[in-house]
C-alpha cells in the first residue's frame, strides 16, 4: 500500500499548497468558486406572484373559468352603450312587463325600461360600490392594522375599535349612517367603508405581528431605518399576497351589502339602477313577472359567485397551508 | 461474510416535481450487519435522509421508490404488501427524528404516546403491564422519575428529555435496527453527549444495529464502526470509519474532513469551493467534479464507479481507478498526470 | 492587557422578562436571560460569547444593539453610555455596530433585491449623494464578500444559504462598523460552507481593523475564530480569558465539561464516560440559589449553594466559580 499513502501524501500536500493566511478579495473569488449564470437558473426559487397566478389557472380550472367570467361581465358593463340601444332610465308605459322576446333580452320592468340595459347600467353602480369602498376600507384597514400590530401601545386602543365596529351588525350600522348622511351613491362608499375596515386591520395586524419578529425587520432596526419606513418597505409587501386575495374576497361583500341596503331602501335612489334597487323593485311582480326578479338576482349571484371563487383560487395559490 | 441485517441494494429514490425527476437517492448500496452501528455522512440535499424515509417507507408525495430494492433480513421490504411492512416497521425497525418536539403529540402525555407504539406491535398485553414495561423502558433511557414523567405532555420535558422519550419510543419494542435522522442536532453539546453516550450503551447491551445519519463528523468518529459519505444522492466512499479517518481517498471527504475547525490548530481553513449542486441540474459526468481541485477531463465525461482502493473501503473517483484492477500500482503517478492534464488545458 | 483600548464595555447588564401572569392566578414570574453581566470588548480582537441554548447570549448580543433594552445597567461605547441615548442619537452608533444574523434566509426581505437590500444601510443613512454613488458602493461591497457584482439586480431567494449569509455580511459592512456583532452566523450552513464563511470573517477583520463579538455554541469554530472566549451558564459569565489559555486549561467547571462534551474528530480518542455531564439546563424562571451550575456541579459543596462566586481573577482571566479548578 505504500503508493497508495504516496498519493494521499500528494493529495495532503496540494492542498496546503493551497492554503494561505490573507486572501484578497480576487482570491477569494477563486477560492470559493463563482457560480455559473446557468447553475443560478436552477437555484430553488420560491414561485413568483405571476408564478403562481398561471399555477392557479392551470390547476384551478374553476377559478381561471371565473376570472374569464368577471372579464366579460366587467367589459359588458363598462360599453353598456354599444351593446343596447335602449336607454336605462326613460319610461315607456306601452311596453310594461313585457316577457323576455328578441327586442327586449330578459323582458321590461313595470314602467316599461328594458331591463337587460338596465342591468348593464346598474351593474356600473354595483361594480364601483364593489371596488371603491372596498379600497377605501382596505386603506383604512391595512394603515390601522400595521400600526397596531407594529407600534404595540396603540394596539388596544384600535383592536377595542374594531372589535366595536365589527360587535355591530354591519347592515344596522350602515343604514344608521346612510340616514344621517342622506341616500346618495357616494354615502353608500363612506358607509361600506366604515363597517369593512376592522376585517382588514385584524389580518393585517395578525401578519404584522408575526413579521415583525422575522430576522430581516430586526436587520432594517438594527441598522435606525424608522419605523414607519419599515412598515412600509419590510411589512406592506409581505402581507401583499394575502392583501390581494382579502380583495377579492370583501369585493362580493360589499356588492351585497349595496344589495342590501337598496332593499331596504337606503341605498341607491330611483330612478337610478342598481342590482339590489332592481331586485327590491321587482318584489310585487315576483309571481305575475317572474324575469323582473330572476335576472337582476342571476347577475348578483354570478358576480358573487365568480369572485368567490376566484378568490378561493388566488388564496390557495398564495398560502401554501390551504393547499391539499 | 456474515448475514446482513439490512441490505440496500440500488436504491432509487424519485421526486416527481413540476420542473421534473429529482433522483433524491440514485443507485445507493448501503449494508448493515447485526448489531452494527453505520453512520450515513453528508451535506444537506445530498439524500441521506430520504434513503432512511426509503427505508421507513415514509417517502411523501411526490416521492417514490422507482428502483432497486431494500432487503432485510432477506424480506424485501419493497415488495412487501403494506399490512406486513407495517408489521416489520416501528418493531423491527425503529426511527428517531431530528425534532424530538415536533415528532410527540402535544396534546397525549408521553407515556401513553410510548405505550401505544409498544400495544400496537403487543397486542396481547393489557394495559398494567404495557405501563410497567413502559416506566421500565424509561428508567431504562435514563429518564429520572419515570414513574412521574409517564404522566407529563412533551411541553413539560426539557428537549434532552423528549429525545430520550423518542428514544424509549423506539427501543421498547426490542428493534434490530434503530435509524437515527440527526438524533443530537437539536440539542446542545452536553445533552448531546448524554444522549450519544445512552444510545451506544443501549446498542451494546441490546445488540440492536444502528443507521446514524449525521452531518456531524464527529459524532461519526466517536459512534460508528463503519461510514458511508453521500453526495448528491450517491455513495461517495465507503469504510470502516477507522480506515476513512486515517486513509481519505474521497476528495470531498477530504475536503469535508479538513473544513471543520479543530480545537487544536488555528490555521486557515480549508474550503470546498462552490455549492451543492441543485438534484435539478446535476454536473455531467462525476457529481463533485466542478467543485473538486484534482478533477480533469474524465471526470467531467463519464462517472466513476465505486472503486476498492483496500478491503472495504470504497471510492467514487477516478484517482482510485487503477488500483480497483488488483494492484494499487501508481496512484500517485495518476493524480499527477490528472493534475497535469488540468493544468494543461 | 491594560494598553489594549476598550471598544465596548457592560457594566451589570441585566434583563429580565416578565411571564404573563394567567389573569393573576399564578404568582408572577420572571425569567432570568441575563444577569449582572459586566464584560469587555477590546478594540480589534475576536470576542466569543460560548453556551448552550438558554443561557443569554444572544439576548447579550442584541442588548449591545439595544434590539432588546435591557433591564438594568450601562453598555459604554467608546466612553459613552449608550442606555440612555435617544433614538436620534441612537442613529448615530447603528453606523458603529452592525449585526450579522444565524439565519440567512430569514434575515434578507424576500422583496428586496440584491441591490437595496446592501444598499438600505446606506440609503437610511444618508451615505451617498446619488443612486449611482450607492450603487457603486453596493458593487464594491458585494465584490469585497465574493459575490459577482453582476448578480446585483436578483432577488434572495436566487442565492444558496452561503451566498445569502455573505450578502448579510455585505450589508453589515457597508456603513462601515467598528463592532459587528455576528449571532450564531455559521450554524444553520452546511460544513463546506461553513468553513468559507469564517475565513471570510477573517479576512475582512483584517482588512478593515474589525472588531467581533462572535456567539456561538460550536466550539470547533469558536476556537477558529476568536481571541477570548467569554463561557454563559443560564444568564451568568463562568469564564473570561484567552482562547487557548482556557481550551487547554479550563478553570471553570462548566467550561471543562462542555470542552469535553464536544464528539473528537479522531476515532481513537473515546469519551470517557466520566467526562460526561449528567442532568439537564435548570430553568431561568428559577435559577439555582447560590451558584447557578451547583444542581449539574459534580465539585459542588454547601458554599456553593449559599454564596455566588464572583467574577474573580485568576492567572490572567477572570472565573466565577468557589473551586476553580487548577488551583
Amino acid at each position: 500500500m505504500a503508493t497508495f499513502e504516496q498519493a494521499v501524501s500528494l493529495a495532503a500536500r496540494l492542498a496546503v499548497d493551497s492554503v494561505k493566511d490573507q486572501y484578497s478579495p480576487e482570491e477569494r473569488l477563486e477560492a470559493i468558486g463563482q457560480v455559473e449564470e446557468e447553475e443560478m437558473e436552477y437555484m430553488p426559487r420560491p414561485d413568483t406572484l405571476r408564478a403562481k397566478l398561471l399555477m392557479m389557472c392551470q390547476e384551478n380550472k374553476v377559478a381561471a373559468a371565473s376570472a374569464v367570467v368577471l372579464a366579460v361581465m366587467a367589459l359588458a358593463i363598462i360599453f353598456a352603450d354599444k351593446l343596447t340601444s335602449f336607454d336605462p332610465n326613460t319610461v315607456n308605459l306601452m311596453e310594461r312587463l313585457l316577457p323576455p322576446s328578441r327586442t327586449h333580452w330578459c323582458g321590461t320592468d313595470d314602467l316599461g325600461r328594458d331591463i337587460f340595459t338596465r342591468i348593464l347600467y346598474g351593474g356600473r353602480v354595483s361594480l364601483l360600490v364593489g371596488i371603491i369602498p372596498t379600497s377605501i376600507s382596505m386603506f383604512i384597514g391595512i394603515i390601522m392594522g400595521m400600526v397596531s400590530g407594529y407600534i404595540r401601545h396603540l394596539d388596544a386602543v384600535i383592536m377595542r375599535l374594531a372589535d366595536i365596529v365589527l360587535a355591530f351588525p354591519s347592515i344596522v350600522l350602515a343604514m344608521v349612517v346612510m340616514y344621517t348622511l342622506g341616500a346618495t351613491t357616494s354615502n353608500i362608499f363612506i358607509a361600506l367603508s366604515m363597517i369593512g375596515w376592522a376585517g382588514t386591520a385584524r389580518i393585517v395586524r395578525s401578519q404584522t405581528l408575526s413579521l415583525r419578529e422575522q430576522e430581516f425587520v430586526e436587520a432594517a432596526r438594527g441598522m435606525g431605518v424608522k419605523k414607519w419606513t419599515i412598515m412600509f418597505r419590510h411589512i406592506l409587501p409581505n402581507c401583499l399576497p394575502s392583501l390581494i386575495v382579502l380583495f377579492t374576497l370583501n369585493i362580493p361583500d360589499a356588492i351585497l351589502s349595496e344589495a342590501n341596503l337598496s332593499f331596504l331602501g337606503v341605498g341607491t335612489q330611483p330612478p337610478d339602477s342598481s342590482w339590489g334597487l332592481m331586485v327590491s323593485q321587482a318584489r310585487t311582480y315576483a309571481v305575475s313577472s317572474p324575469w323582473m326578479l330572476i335576472f337582476p338576482s342571476l347577475a348578483i349571484l354570478i358576480m358573487v359567485l365568480a369572485l368567490n371563487f376566484l378568490g378561493d383560487g388566488l388564496r390557495d395559490a398564495v398560502d401554501p397551508h390551504m393547499k391539499r | 461474510m456474515e448475514e446482513k441485517l439490512l441490505e440496500i441494494q440500488g436504491l432509487r429514490t424519485t421526486f416527481f416535481t413540476r420542473e421534473g425527476e429529482v433522483h433524491a437517492v440514485d443507485g445507493v448500496e448501503i449494508e448493515i450487519g447485526p448489531g452494527e452501528s453505520v453512520g450515513i455522512v453528508g451535506e444537506s440535499g445530498c439524500g441521506k435522509s430520504m434513503t432512511a424515509m426509503s427505508v421507513m417507507g415514509l417517502l411523501k408525495k411526490p416521492g417514490k421508490v422507482d428502483g432497486g430494492r431494500i432487503l432485510f433480513e432477506g424480506r424485501c421490504l419493497t415488495d412487501m404488501a403494506l399490512k406486513e411492512r407495517r408489521k416489520i416497521l416501528g418493531n423491527e425497525i425503529a426511527m428517531i427524528f431530528q425534532e424530538p418536539m415536533t415528532s410527540l403529540n402535544p396534546v397525549t402525555t408521553v407515556g401513553k404516546q410510548v405505550q401505544e407504539a409498544l400495544c400496537l406491535h403487543n397486542k396481547e398485553l393489557d394495559r398494567r403491564e404495557a405501563r410497567e414495561r413502559v416506566i421500565q423502558v424509561f428508567e431504562m433511557v435514563g429518564i429520572p422519575d419515570a414513574a412521574k414523567r409517564y404522566g407529563e405532555y412533551p411541553h413539560q420535558l426539557s428537549g434532552g428529555l423528549r429525545q430520550r422519550v423518542m428514544i424509549a419510543m423506539a427501543m421498547v419494542c426490542n428493534p434490530k435496527l434503530l435509524i437515527a435522522d440527526e438524533p443530537t442536532t437539536a440539542l446542545d453539546v452536553t445533552i448531546e453527549a448524554q444522549i450519544l453516550h445512552l444510545m451506544k450503551q443501549l446498542q451494546e447491551e441490546k445488540k440492536t444495529a444502528v443507521m446514524m445519519i449525521t452531518h456531524n463528523l464527529g459524532v461519526v468518529a466517536q459512534f460508528c464502526t463503519r461510514l458511508y459519505v453521500m453526495y448528491a444522492g450517491k455513495v461517495m466512499e465507503s469504510g470502516t470509519v477507522k480506515e476513512i479517518f486515517k486513509h481519505v481517498c474521497h476528495p470531498y471527504t477530504d475536503g469535508l474532513m479538513r473544513s471543520v475547525p479543530d480545537m487544536e490548530s488555528k490555521e486557515r481553513l480549508y474550503n470546498i469551493r462552490g455549492m451543492v449542486p441543485s438534484m435539478l441540474h446535476l454536473p455531467k459526468g462525476c457529481r463533485f467534479c466542478p467543485r473538486c481541485q484534482y478533477s480533469g477531463p474524465k471526470c467531467f465525461e463519464k462517472e466513476p464507479e465505486l472503486y476498492q482502493v483496500s478491503p472495504g473501503h470504497f471510492v467514487r473517483c477516478f484517482l482510485f481507478e487503477n488500483s480497483a484492477e488488483g494492484g494499487g500500482t501508481d496512484e500517485a503517478q495518476v493524480k499527477e498526470t490528472m493534475i497535469q492534464e488540468r493544468e494543461d488545458g | 492587557m491594560s494598553e489594549r483600548e476598550v471598544l465596548l464595555l457592560t457594566r451589570n447588564l441585566t434583563k429580565e422578562y416578565e411571564l404573563k401572569n394567567n389573569f393573576g392566578i399564578r404568582k408572577r414570574q420572571v425569567v432570568h436571560a441575563v444577569s449582572n453581566v459586566s464584560i469587555e470588548i477590546y478594540k480589534g480582537e475576536t470576542l466569543s460569547l460560548v453556551g448552550e441554548s438558554g443561557c443569554g447570549k444572544s439576548t447579550l448580543g442584541r442588548m449591545m444593539m439595544r434590539l432588546i433594552e435591557p433591564t438594568n445597567g450601562q453598555i459604554l461605547f467608546g466612553g459613552k453610555d449608550i442606555t440612555v441615548l435617544s433614538e436620534k442619537q441612537m442613529n448615530q452608533i447603528y453606523k458603529k455596530i452592525q449585526l450579522i444574523f444565524q439565519d440567512p434566509y430569514a434575515s434578507l426581505d424576500p422583496r428586496m433585491k440584491v441591490k437595496d437590500l446592501i444598499g438600505e444601510p446606506l440609503v437610511t443613512h444618508r451615505m451617498y449623494p446619488t443612486k449611482e454613488e450607492t450603487e457603486a458602493r453596493v458593487r464594491e461591497l458585494m465584490h469585497m464578500v465574493g459575490i459577482r457584482p453582476e448578480l446585483i439586480d436578483r432577488y434572495p431567494h436566487q442565492f444558496s444559504g452561503g451566498q445569502r449569509q455573505r450578502i448579510g455580511i455585505a450589508r453589515a459592512l457597508a456603513l462601515k462598523p467598528e463592532l459587528i456583532v455576528c449571532d450564531e452566523p455559521v450554524s444553520a450552513l452546511d460544513v463546506s460552507i461553513q468553513s468559507q464563511i469564517l475565513n471570510l470573517l477573517k479576512d475582512l477583520q483584517q482588512e478593515f481593523d474589525l472588531t467581533y463579538l462572535f456567539i456561538s455554541h460550536d466550539l470547533g469554530v469558536v476556537h477558529y475564530i476568536s481571541d477570548r472566549i467569554c463561557v454563559m451558564f443560564l444568564g451568568k459569565v463562568c469564564e473570561i480569558g484567552d482562547t487557548e489559555e482556557i481550551y487547554t486549561n479550563p478553570m471553570h467547571p462548566y467550561t471543562r465539561f462542555l470542552l469535553d462534551a464536544v464528539p473528537s474528530m479522531d476515532p481513537e480518542k473515546k469519551q470517557k464516560r466520566e467526562n460526561i455531564l449528567s442532568g439537564e439546563i435548570p430553568s431561568a424562571v428559577n435559577p439555582p440559589s447560590g451558584c447557578r451550575f451547583r444542581t449539574r456541579c459534580p465539585y459542588a459543596k454547601d458554599i456553593c449553594a449559599e454564596k455566588e462566586p464572583e467574577l474573580k481573577e485568576y492567572q490572567g482571566r477572570k472565573v466565577a466559580c468557589h473551586f476553580p479548578l487548577g488551583t
